[in-house]
């Protein structure tokens, strides 16, 4: 079985992972990705695959995930977008030995 | 003894191995000292009453690419002579305010979150991919190299 990696919200979707993103990439109709400027349909017509849920409510069931990536997004704070990424969250769905990437660096591997 | 921190780009770099949130929070702390050492100005109700072309730009302190966009504007103020007022996003906590700043711009999908004054009138807003190059619109920064630097740091080599 091919490892579950997740791309939680932030700057900048990624091929081959499962890219995690709030309910606003399909409410609001002006929502651009930040790297490319791209529509959410524009992505998903590049091929990228999308979670939509809650950040702090992961559609995941606990210990599955392999890896977990973040790019530039808020982690444990409220702003005018909601509430961001939660560590409690990655801490929960990543495996034993799964891994948090966070802006390109190994920040935790779950025991 | 540690060094100040002179670059925006240096507040997201974690340090002693700091967890995301708590380097997020410290960066935040730090922001404000970075700000008043460059050449960009914090931003004040005042702002927009400037004559001439005023660039107000929010941004997230916990977005690389914010502040490396931030790096980018305050060396090439150098340059050039123009007003860039600048504030920290997450000290908003109400539309109504974001949009006082930013007109169009209530809930903005992405930082930065960016308007354009001329001589106290306002022009155009934008956010996110749209507000970077703006920004690049604004100040007449050659948006392909300026793009490569904010979103991977490096610097393109000559042509």
């Amino acid at each position: 079985m091919s490892p579950i990696r997740v791309n939680l919200g932030g700057e900048g979707e990624e091929p081959g992972v499962l890219n995690q993103q709030g309910r606003w990439v399909v409410l609001v109709a002006t929502w651009r990705s930040s790297r490319t400027g791209q529509t959410f349909s524009d992505l998903v017509s590049a091929g990228l695959d999308f979670l939509i849920c809650d950040n702090t409510a992961l559609s995941f069931p606990d210990d599955t995930v392999d890896e977990v990536i973040t790019n530039g997004v808020p982690i444990d704070r409220q702003s005018l977008y909601g509430p961001g990424v939660q560590s409690g969250e990655v801490r929960r769905i990543l495996k034993s030995g799964g891994v948090w990437i966070h802006d390109g660096a190994l920040v935790w591997t779950k025991p | 003894m540690d060094q100040a921190v002179t670059r925006f780009a240096e507040l997201g770099t974690p340090r002693g191995g700091e967890m995301p949130g708590d380097a997020q929070r410290r960066a935040q702390a730090e922001f404000p000292a970075v700000l008043a050492a460059s050449r960009l100005q914090p931003w004040s109700p005042n702002a927009i009453s400037h004559a001439g072309r005023v660039l107000v730009i929010g941004v997230a302190t916990w977005s690389r690419y914010d502040l490396r966009l931030l790096d980018l504007v305050s060396d090439h103020l150098a340059l050039c002579r123009s007003a860039v007022h600048v504030f920290d996003i997450d000290t908003i906590t109400a539309p109504d305010e974001m949009e006082r700043r930013v007109p169009g711009q209530r809930v903005p999908h992405h930082p930065p979150v960016v308007a354009l004054w001329q001589d106290g009138r306002f022009v155009e807003s934008a956010c996110g991919f749209a507000g970077r190059h703006l920004v690049y619109r604004a100040l007449d920064i050659e948006p392909g190299p300026a793009e490569e630097f904010v979103l991977t740091a490096r610097i393109p080599s000559p042509a």
